[in-house]
């Protein structure tokens, strides 16, 4: 219930947007109005276009319910580094980060599941939806009895897809990159793909299937861009390990390391359209814009290609 | 019990808690009124079919399980037959039902909660109406004037019977092998009556490979000196050697390399070298597919496993119901359905049962695939116990 509480919390943007995030009725079509609007927030462009200029040149903006999430009064520091998505590595920028973000260690152990909050949150009734990686089914099996979804699922683990038939929900254990092919174009109005992406052998393939065969997608992952990330790393030489990625590199299932940034960059080139963004940033899941790749632990973006 | 008599877990004897206790079968005369219309041609009244039961169908008639048996299979799915008479059932004696490990009170297919039904199919040689039993317009056995019989026709038997039993919906139509085949066609022919589907170790159709297994193991039973087009009953010698080939070169369909490999390997039989003859049973292997095709042939009909084997030869729903399109054919389906195939099954392979997905997948039908590792080929669904009891009772539970 956590996890639905704070992203409710979205309805409130954080200062500096003016937009109210799009609800989760809103359409494709309300979207790409709003998409050309000022209120659209920040275009994923090098840096923020004026509003309405730009808009619809850049395939892969974000297009609805930015929010920076910039303490007031934002210390001239963090903002230099936001603004640049810089880190040096001075005292005076890792103290105003770890007093407005806490420590950065990823959501807790209660607030792990936020992102089926956000997704709970956007899934209309009825429809037609494809989780991969479905791991025990709570998603997907609240999905199918609460709001009457017709859900598929895939897992590769013979346990965890188990546990999902329990819960009612149909489960192909099968590889994802082996699956998609399976399934006709469009034939889903949303296709899940929570914290799956960085583990796959084939990201390039299964997002592309997936985009094939979902009306809409929902991507999450773990942000390698996070400024913990990046201290841990250029401070120590060593990997980082945090709650969110708590792993040596030998053990390791995230074999795709991404942040924020990457996964636009892709967007871009890929003419993928990137409907709405949310991330977990210092204990607060909230819309994000490409500006929070410095402070965003976990990234959720909706996404669609035509 | 496995075709091999490999048991996956422990046998349950009639007092054990979760044993169906002392089983008896039952006959019913279906179709007297109107008669089978076959799907091949021609029409069979008067259709004795031996089916068996377990638990109580509810109130509301919303918990029957329907049991499909595999190819040498009969009705006598769980607990310990109360009467075995005849040769062909003293096998019984040792052993219960041959799905006791999944059917009874408090197992997977839970004989407390649901009510069971197995009936034997039509041609069959286990008290259902097949090839040995007398033709009442010539006063002798049927032999091979017997009808051609189709899996579309056990489906309506299977159909008419449950109707018999005040049964109009069935919480769950579930088999394997041929059984599997059964159950998908009920779920096909009649997508109302289906809430849940579990096909197990079955595809849509049997592979090419399948077919020529099939081919030469009906060639061996119509070769023999002793079958006489059919009419051996109640002559001195009986076509037990064709039917013993017939029967080991199944069994070996039945296993994987690797699970003979594993049991038997190259294995001399007692003896430290060859006795290097033609006719000699030097490995455990030859003695094992001896006794086999022994045990097999005292308790089954060649006819009747003529007429099985070329009814699942026959069998190709997406022909039947997709014209040939598997997408077409799944789209029937409203039964909440799970496949599970056996890594090693080189019968009914993984890639075989995977197309009939692929075709669920197509129609946007909702579809539980699971691929079970095992090194036991065909037979694993009949051994791997742990894992299909743990499947059938998600699935199971998830519906309920």
């Amino acid at each position: 219930m956590a996890e639905k509480k704070t992203t409710t919390g979205k309805k409130t943007p954080p200062a500096g947007v003016k937009s109210t995030a799009a609800d989760k009725k809103t359409t494709a079509a309300d979207n790409k109005t709003k998409g050309t609007t000022p209120a659209a927030g920040t275009t994923a462009g090098k840096k923020t276009p004026p509003a309405g200029k730009t808009a619809g040149k850049s395939p892969a903006r974000i297009r609805a319910g930015v929010g920076d999430g910039i303490p007031e009064p934002c210390p001239a520091v963090l903002r230099e580094a936001l603004d640049n998505d810089r880190l040096d590595l001075g005292d005076e920028l890792l103290a105003v980060l770890s007093s407005a973000y806490g420590n950065g260690d990823g959501p807790s152990e209660e607030r792990r599941r936020w992102q089926d909050g956000v997704i709970l949150d956007w899934i209309s009734p009825g429809s037609y939806v494809l989780d991969l990686g479905c791991g025990h089914g709570e998603l997907l099996g609240k999905l199918i009895a609460e709001m009457g979804v017709h859900g598929q699922a895939v897992e590769v683990d013979p346990e965890a897809a188990m546990d999902a038939m329990e819960l009612g929900v149909p489960v192909l254990n099968i590889d994802i990159s082996e699956v998609l092919g399976d399934f006709r174009d469009k034939s889903f109005d949303f296709v899940i793909l929570e914290s799956t992406v960085q583990t796959l052998r084939d990201p390039m393939g299964v997002l592309g299937q997936m985009l094939r065969v979902g009306k809409r997608c929902v991507v999450s992952f773990p942000n390698f861009g996070h400024w913990r990330t990046r201290r841990d790393l250029a401070a120590t030489g060593r990997m980082p390990v945090t709650s969110s990625l708590p792993f040596q590199w030998y053990d390791t299932p995230n074999i795709r390391v991404l942040t924020v940034k990457d996964f636009l960059d892709w967007a871009r080139r890929y003419d993928v359209t990137v409907d709405k963004a949310y991330g977990y940033c210092g204990g607060r899941v909230r819309p994000i814009a490409e500006r929070d790749n410095l402070v965003t632990e976990e990234a959720l973006m909706f996404i669609s290609r035509d | 019990m496995s075709v091999d008599g490999e048991t996956g877990g422990d046998v349950h004897k009639p007092d054990h808690p979760n044993s169906q206790g002392w089983t008896e079968a039952r006959r019913v005369v279906l179709f007297s009124d109107a008669p089978l219309e076959l799907e091949a041609g021609g029409r069979l009244s008067d259709v004795e079919t031996e089916y068996e039961t377990y638990g109580r169908l509810s109130k509301n008639k919303d918990n029957a399980v329907l049991v499909c048996h595999a190819l040498t299979g009969d009705a006598h799915a769980a607990g310990w037959d109360k009467n075995p008479e005849g040769p062909m059932r003293a096998y019984r004696r040792d052993k219960p039902g041959w799905w006791d490990r999944m059917v009874g009170p408090g197992k997977a297919i839970d004989t407390d909660r649901f009510y069971v039904v197995c009936a034997n199919v039509l041609g069959s040689c286990y008290g259902t109406l097949g090839p040995s039993s007398v033709n009442p317009a010539t006063g002798r056995p049927w032999g091979m004037s017997f009808p051609i019989v189709t899996v579309g026709d056990w489906a309506r038997q299977q159909i008419e019977l449950l109707k018999t039993l005040g049964v109009g919906r069935l919480k769950c139509a579930v088999g394997g092998s041929m059984g599997g085949q059964i159950a998908l066609e009920i779920a096909l022919a009649r997508p109302d009556m289906v809430e849940d589907l579990i096909i197990l170790s079955a595809g849509h159709r049997v592979t090419s490979q399948g077919l020529a297994f099939s081919v030469v193991g009906r060639n061996a039973v119509l070769s023999d000196p002793y079958f006489c087009n059919g009419d051996y009953y109640g002559r001195p010698g009986k076509p037990l050697a064709g039917l013993a080939v017939a029967r080991m070169m199944a069994q070996i369909t039945y296993l994987s390399e690797e699970s003979m490999g594993f049991k038997f390997g190259r294995k001399l039989r007692g003896k430290e070298s060859p006795d290097f003859t033609l006719t000699g049973v030097d490995f455990e292997l030859e003695s094992y597919l001896n006794h086999q095709a022994e045990s097999f042939v005292k308790r089954y009909d060649a006819n009747s496993y003529l007429y099985l084997t070329r009814a699942m030869d026959y069998y190709d729903a997406a022909d039947k119901w997709g014209g040939g399109d598997l997408a077409v054919m799944a789209g029937r389906i409203e039964a909440r359905t799970m496949v599970v195939s056996f890594s090693s099954d080189w019968l009914f392979p993984p890639e075989l049962c995977r197309e009939m997905v692929t075709g669920m997948c197509l129609a946007r039908r909702p579809i539980s695939y699971v691929n079970v590792p095992s090194r036991y080929g065909h037979d694993a669904f009949l051994v791997e116990t742990e894992t299909v009891r743990r499947l059938v009772a998600c699935h199971l539970k998830a519906g309920s």
